[in-house]
Order: structure tokens, then sequence, then C-alpha cells
């Protein structure tokens, strides 16, 4: 939806105003005010600024301890250069006692947002309403109203009021900004640079590379983020760090960040907050580098401390700065120096905001300020990207930093790398309100071969002091388990199952783990989950990094799982890359699916099972592609031949076959105690033990199930798990084959 | 002497990398990974062959790749390697690239 529409309003609707762009100042002028499909004119609401903002309130209940709505309203435009993005959003905090050494402590409960408001503008007051979706935890459906009045002397107070099946509750909330959020910047420098300038002041017109129609003004950092919607302010005490040690040249990331402990004064401060460190220094380790947002993990080039996005740094002595000088610039070189300082200082703590670069987010074309210059300019021609760069961040990022999970843009927050998630499904990657019941934890070996089916381990775990019943069916078919997989590229996608499965829930409860040790085993649930083909084809059929998460909702309790973290190897040969071509098709995605089939439909999908079984000998690909076949081979299937009415046997299940099929991915099972190949290792013998029995071979059948025990036991698996296989193995016989 | 400068930027996961200029191996970088923070995995400075002709070919052996291209002989040369949608892409400017 773009910033103009408005579900829910209608041209023949006396409070619909067909342009949210600040409409109060301009009605009178409107060729055909007054007019039908518009309110007559007060002349105490004419003149007035726009009602988008931050408002701030309690529900007026008499005492200081209660919820307090934290609410941003834009709706219409608050200020120049700046769009609208037509949203509601909001933080929710607490009032707790802290003690009498402490007293009052405001405690941030939750974020929420409401995705499409429908606006209505009336007289003196304008009407927003929508639903509201929450970024944490299961709420009951709940909606939400929003009135603001105005008049030309005041806006507001904001009437909120969020609806549930359950009640209503009304916050009344005193308008504070006319930004979103606020962010306080201190920033220190190198004794060993220039004194002046020490943060950006750019004129939009200075350089002649821009954009036709540039709206002239003077961009400082704190303009910049204005625009953006974020209130930012730059601490006037600044610390001076003396670089001159004989020797240091060049700042690492750990260096910075040790710096960063120094001489920011809010370090010592609970954290997360709104406050952001920024420190001009000489010259990174790479001298091609001319800012850094230091605070990230080591992995991704940072210094690996948590809490993370506290901190960056800008580097004066990059040959981008060579022509800086502070004032009006005397040539185009000075201008393009002083538009890069702004860009990098601004750049650097969108970082802290949680700022992917833009091509991260699959957005290499964006006009933003997370873009780089000559990436643009790669794709899209020589200068193109000051050229048409309108000094601004896109609007994804705008929705982040306005409006997203607090967790996620708040300093010392959601750790780096996190700020993609507005664009994914609505429920991807939320965080569970940790006093959940039951706890969801994803399992699994954390790397699979490139081509290797990739089956995740789902537990449920009773996290509470008295039993809890759930859904024993952890798969995406039953509806009660939602699967997110990130990709390497960053899109998200929700694993969507072939195959629906409707029915009653299997009711099973998870005892309290007492104290002493009793019950465990008892108080947790597991399942194997295939997540290698789904409605949307193979999910990991490129090498490189996931993320997968998990959300589980049943019975009444909704919890979401860790973030598992899963490596996809690369092709170790050209032949297998080859191969690959063939493998990622839909005829062996849905073989692998439905477990292996006898239909001459999939039989392409069989060949090329039992192609890499051969080509992959002794690899997890072909222990997979192995077991696959093995469950088809070895039972019968029926299907409908030649036309004909009635079922025809065209498979005869041939146990010893399937049984010889997997004895490799058996010995490697035994020979590989790894917790992560407990389940697929557990599941693979009993399926063994079903096919031996069919053959007659139940003493073997049972040996191999107490070998599993024996393993297992050893593998720190709990006692009520090897009694089952005991007595799964006791219960054996050989007409138990069909039964199971 | 000249440099060339040779970035190697996006799509690197522990790779490693081997660098010829005119089929003589110059450098080899293993375990490279992109840091997304700054938008490269690593830096390789080498000096111009004082000749006419040079060719630069870029080897990513794990992964059987490679590509290569003709380098200008006068003033410093940058190239971009990236990998992209399964293929090795090297591209060469006169400016060097920044990162922020």
């Amino acid at each position: 939806m773009n910033e103009h529409e408005h579900p829910g309003a209608t041209a023949g609707d006396p409070a619909f105003t067909p342009n949210p762009d600040n409409p109060i100042p301009n009605w009178p002028d409107r060729p055909n005010w007054p007019g039908p499909d518009l309110p007559p004119i007060d002349w105490r609401c004419i003149f007035h600024g726009p009602v988008s903002g931050r408002y701030e309130g309690g529900t007026g209940v008499p005492t200081i301890l209660g919820p307090v709505l934290d609410l941003r309203v834009d709706v219409d435009r608050r200020y120049a250069n700046s769009p609208v993005l037509n949203k509601l959003s909001g933080d929710i905090y607490r009032w707790r006692f802290g003690g009498k050494f402490i007293g009052p402590i405001r405690t941030f409960i939750e974020s929420w947002i409401v995705d499409a408001p429908t606006v209505r503008w009336q007289r003196c007051k304008v009407e927003i309403s929508g639903r509201v979706r929450y970024w944490r935890g299961t709420h009951v459906t709940t909606d939400l109203t929003v009135t603001i009045p105005f008049s030309s002397f005041s806006t507001g107070p904001a009437t909120a009021t969020f609806t549930t099946p359950a009640g209503s509750t009304t916050y009344v909330c005193a308008y504070r900004s006319n930004c979103f959020r606020h962010m306080k910047l201190e920033t220190d420098f190198c004794a060993s640079l220039p004194a002046t300038p020490q943060v950006p002041s750019y004129d939009t017109t200075w350089h002649n590379n821009r954009p036709p129609g540039t709206a002239q003004r003077t961009l400082t950092i704190e303009e910049t983020y204005r625009e953006a919607g974020i209130d930012v302010t730059i601490d006037p005490v600044h610390t001076t760090i003396d670089d001159s040690a004989p020797g240091f040249a060049s700042w690492s990331p750990a260096e910075l960040h040790d710096s960063m402990e120094v001489a920011f004064s809010q370090m010592s401060a609970s954290w997360p907050r709104w406050n952001m460190w920024g420190m001009m220094a000489g010259q990174f380790d790479n001298p091609g580098v001319g800012g850094i947002m230091f605070d990230a993990a080591a992995a991704f080039g940072g210094a690996g401390e948590a809490p993370e996005r506290q901190g960056f740094a800008v580097f004066r002595n990059h040959s981008w700065f060579n022509d800086l000088q502070a004032g009006v610039p005397a040539n185009q070189a000075q201008a393009e120096a002083m538009r890069k300082f702004l860009y990098t200082w601004v750049h650097e703590a969108g970082h802290a905001f949680n700022f992917l670069h833009s091509w991260n987010k699959s957005r290499p074309n964006a006009l933003s300020w997370m873009n780089y210059d000559w990436r643009y300019d790669d794709l899209n021609g020589p200068d193109s990207f000051w050229g048409n760069f309108n000094f601004r961040f896109d609007d994804e990022e705008l929705l982040h930093m306005r409006h997203g999970d607090r967790v996620s843009v708040i300093m010392g927050g959601d750790p780096w790398s996190s700020g993609g998630h507005l664009e994914s499904p609505a429920e991807a990657f939320v965080q569970s309100d940790a006093a959940a019941p039951v706890e969801l934890l994803l399992r699994s070996t954390g790397y699979v071969d490139f081509m290797e089916p990739v089956n995740i381990e789902l537990r449920l775990r009773n996290a509470s002091d008295v039993p809890v019943e759930i859904d024993a069916r952890l798969a995406p078919e039953f509806g009660n388990v939602a699967i997110f997989i990130r990709r390497p590229d960053g899109r998200i996608l929700m694993h969507g199952p072939i195959l629906c499965q409707i029915g009653d829930a299997v009711r099973h409860t998870l005892q309290p783990l007492r104290q002493d040790g009793a019950n465990e085993g008892k108080d947790r649930y597991s399942e194997l989950v295939h997540l290698t083909y789904g409605g949307g084809g193979f999910s990991f059929d490129e090498p490189g990094d996931y993320q997968i998460r998990a959300v589980y909702d049943a019975l009444g309790i909704a919890v979401s799982s860790n973030t598992l973290k899963l490596r996809v190897g690369r092709p170790m040969s050209r032949e297998e890359d080859r191969f690959a071509a063939d493998y990622f098709s839909n005829q062996v995605g849905m073989t692998l699916y439905l477990g292996g089939s006898q239909s001459p439909f999939l039989s392409k999908g069989m060949d090329q099972l039992h192609e890499a079984v051969e080509r992959f000998r002794d690899t997890p690909v072909a222990f997979a592609a192995a077991r696959t076949l093995a469950k088809s081979i070895g039972r019968d299937f029926y299907r409908r031949a030649d036309n004909k009415p009635a079922l025809v046997r065209t498979h005869q299940a041939d146990p010893g076959a399937a049984v010889a099929l997997t004895a490799p991915a058996l010995a490697f099972y035994e020979q590989t105690p790894l917790k992560a190949f407990n389940l697929p290792y557990h599941r693979l013998v009993r399926e063994r033990a079903l096919l031996l029995t069919q053959e007659g071979a139940v003493d073997l059948a049972r040996k191999e199930l107490l070998a599993l025990r024996k393993n297992l036991e050893g593998r720190d698996v709990h006692p009520p798990v090897l009694a089952d296989i005991k007595a799964f193995a006791e219960r054996l016989e050989p007409a138990a084959a069909k039964a199971a | 002497m000249a440099v060339l400068s040779i970035h190697l930027q996006e799509g690197f996961n522990d790779d490693t990398a081997v660098i010829r200029l005119d089929g003589v191996e110059r450098a080899r970088r293993a375990h490279l990974t992109t840091k997304p923070l700054l938008g490269y995995a690593e830096i390789v400075e080498l000096q111009k062959p004082a000749q006419a002709d040079i060719r630069l070919e870029l080897v990513l052996p794990d992964r059987d790749l490679s590509a290569s291209m003709a380098i200008p002989a006068s003033g410093d040369s940058f190239v971009a390697a990236n990998i992209a949608n399964g293929q090795l892409q090297l591209a060469v400017r006169s400016q060097p690239f920044g990162y922020a």
C-alpha cells in the first residue's frame, strides 16, 4: 500500500480525507472547498500542524504503578522531506516498584504495530483504527482506535483504546514530539586529527551531481535523522582520545571497542538504551574503510562483544576526506568530501539501528544511506547514485527505524543483522514470552552436506511446575507448527507443507521436571521434521548459512523456538554440482517428501535417488537416499493401473533389499556418537526392525534394537526413551510389521 | 610501480583463492569469508609487472570456479571479485573501492 491509500475510507464517506500529507492547513486552498466530500471549515482547526509524532501516557489509573503507552502516529506529513508511512505503532511499559531504595522502575513490556490503519479526518479531530500486530508472543485479537483532537492551538491528547473480546483498555497520551523515537549520540575525537570539521554539515545544493529539484537544506546528522523520524541530539561534551602512542598507526575492531569501553560515558549504564557512541579516528587497519560500526559479532567483521550496536567509528584519514574543509566548499571536490563525510556518519549510525547494507537485503538498487554509491553505479551507470539519491533511508528502513520492534532497533538490543525482519512474514523470528510454560528447541547437526536432506528435531519441554498438555503432532502438516527459514541471500520463507492433515490433537502430557530429577525425560517430547522439500520447492538448495525458527501454537500454548543456525556445504566436485541440477527437481523433492514412491509418476525421482546411493557412497546424501528408497521398497504398493477400476499390487515388498540398502547408514550412526544423530539413528533402527521382522529375522531385529539402546544410553538419552526401545523390541513378533 | 589491488568482496564463504598473473601464481589466500559489516573478505595488493599486457586469473579451487581478465598496463587498477549465482565475476576500475 502506498502512503496515500486508506483502506476503509471512501470518497462518499464524509470523514474521508483524500490526502494524508498534512491536509489541514491546505484545506481552504482546495478548489472544491467546501464540497460534499469534505467536512465544513471550522475556523478553530484551520491552522494547524500535523498530528503525526510520538505521544505518551497511561491508563488514568490513579497510581504511579501501571502501564504506560509510547504511541507513534505516522499518518500525515510531520516534517519536510519526510515520507508518510501510514502506520500506528507503540511500545508498552509498566511502572513497577523497585524497592524503597530504587523507587518506581519503568520496564519495557512489548511492542506492536498497526500495519494498515484506516484514517478518518474530521473537522477538529482524526480517528485512526486497525488491527494490532504484536511483535512477540501470542495475543488475542486486538483492535485499536486512536482519536486525536486538534485545534489551531494544540494537538492531542491522543486517546488510544485497545479492544479485545475480554474488554478494552484506554490510554490518554500527551503529544511529545514530531519524531517517533529519540537517540542521544556521544561523539569523541582522536587528538591527531584536524580540529574541524568534527561533524558534517552539507548543503544539498553544493554538489552539482544531484537529483533535479532537490530541496535545498542543510543536512547534519541531527537533521538527516529528524527527516527519518528520529530525534537525535548530540552530547555537547566530547572526549579527546590520545592516539599518539609510538608505533600506533591504525585501529582494529577490538581496539575501537576497547576505546568505547573507556570513553563512552554511558558504557556502565544498563542496556539496551537509546544511546550511541561515535568516534572520529585516523585510519582503520584496512585503509580502504571509511567507517565501521564495529560493535557486532566477530564473524561479521566486528569486535565480537555483546551487547552490540553501541558504537561506530569514522576514519578521517580515508581518501574520501582528503579535500574535507569546514564551511562553504571552494570547489566540487570539497563539496564531495563533505557529502561523503555526512554519508559516512549517517551510514554507520544506521548500522547501529540494526541495518544491513542494501544489497544484503536484496535491494541493490535502493537509493538509501545504507547502499554504497559505487555498487549502485556498477548496476546503474557512472555517477547515477548521487544523481538520484534524495538523502534518505528507503521505506523499509524507515519502517524499521520508526515502527520496528523496540528490541531490534534500540542500541544494545538484538544482535546486529536482525534488522531486515520487517519484510518477513509477521510471525517469523519473533521472540516468545519468557514466561511461556513450555520451551521449544530446534536441534540439528548444524551442518549438512550439499543435497543432504534436512531434518530438524523439534523438542517441546515443560518449563513450568505443573503438568502441561501438548499436541504431539509436531509438524507443519498439522497446522500447529510454523517454520521460517532465512536463506543465505537474506530472504525469509515459511516452509509450507505439501500435504495438510486434519485431525484431532494427539494429546500428550509433559510432566514437570522435579528438583530431585524425577520425571526426567517425561518433561519433554521430540519429533524429527523434514524440511528438505515443501510447497515452495527445495528449501536448502544453495550452499551457505541458514537460520531456522519455529512457532508452536496449539492447545492454548504458543511458543517460539531458538534460532537454529544451519550451514549447507558446497558441492565437493564438478560431478556433484552437475548432479545437483537433476537432483533439485520436483520429482526428487516429492519422492523425498513422500518417503519414496513406486508410482510411475515419480520413477525419475526414485532413479535419481538410486543414482545418489551409487555415486556418493558412504556419505550422508547416500544414507538419506537409501533410507527413502528402503521405505518404499520394503512395502507393497497398490495403484489403479491401465484404467482398471480395481487397485492392483504393482510392487511387492522386498524387505531384504530394503535392509541391505540401509546397512551403511546403520554402520555410520553406530560409529558416530553425535547427539544430533540420536533421532535419525533411533528412527532408522526401528524401520529396519520392522523390515527384518517382515523377513522373519526377529532375533536380528531385537539385536539391533538392543544395540541401539546401549549406544543411546551412552549418549545421554533419557531412561523413558531407552525403556520404550526395550518395550518395542519385546513386542516384536512376525505380525508386528503390519501392525506397526 | 603501479598497484594491482584485488578486492574479494561478496559471496565468499570459507573459500581459498589463488591469484595468478600471466599464469604465475602470485598470491593464495585461505578461509576467506565476506564480512557483511563492510562487504569484503580480503584485499590483496600486488605490484603490477612492467609489461604491456597483463592477464589476471582468479581461481577458487574448492568451488571449481575461475575467471580471468586483461588488466590495463598503466596506472593503479582495482579489481572487484564477487561470487553471485554460482559465478565468479571480475570487474576492473581505476578508482579505489571504499567501504563503510
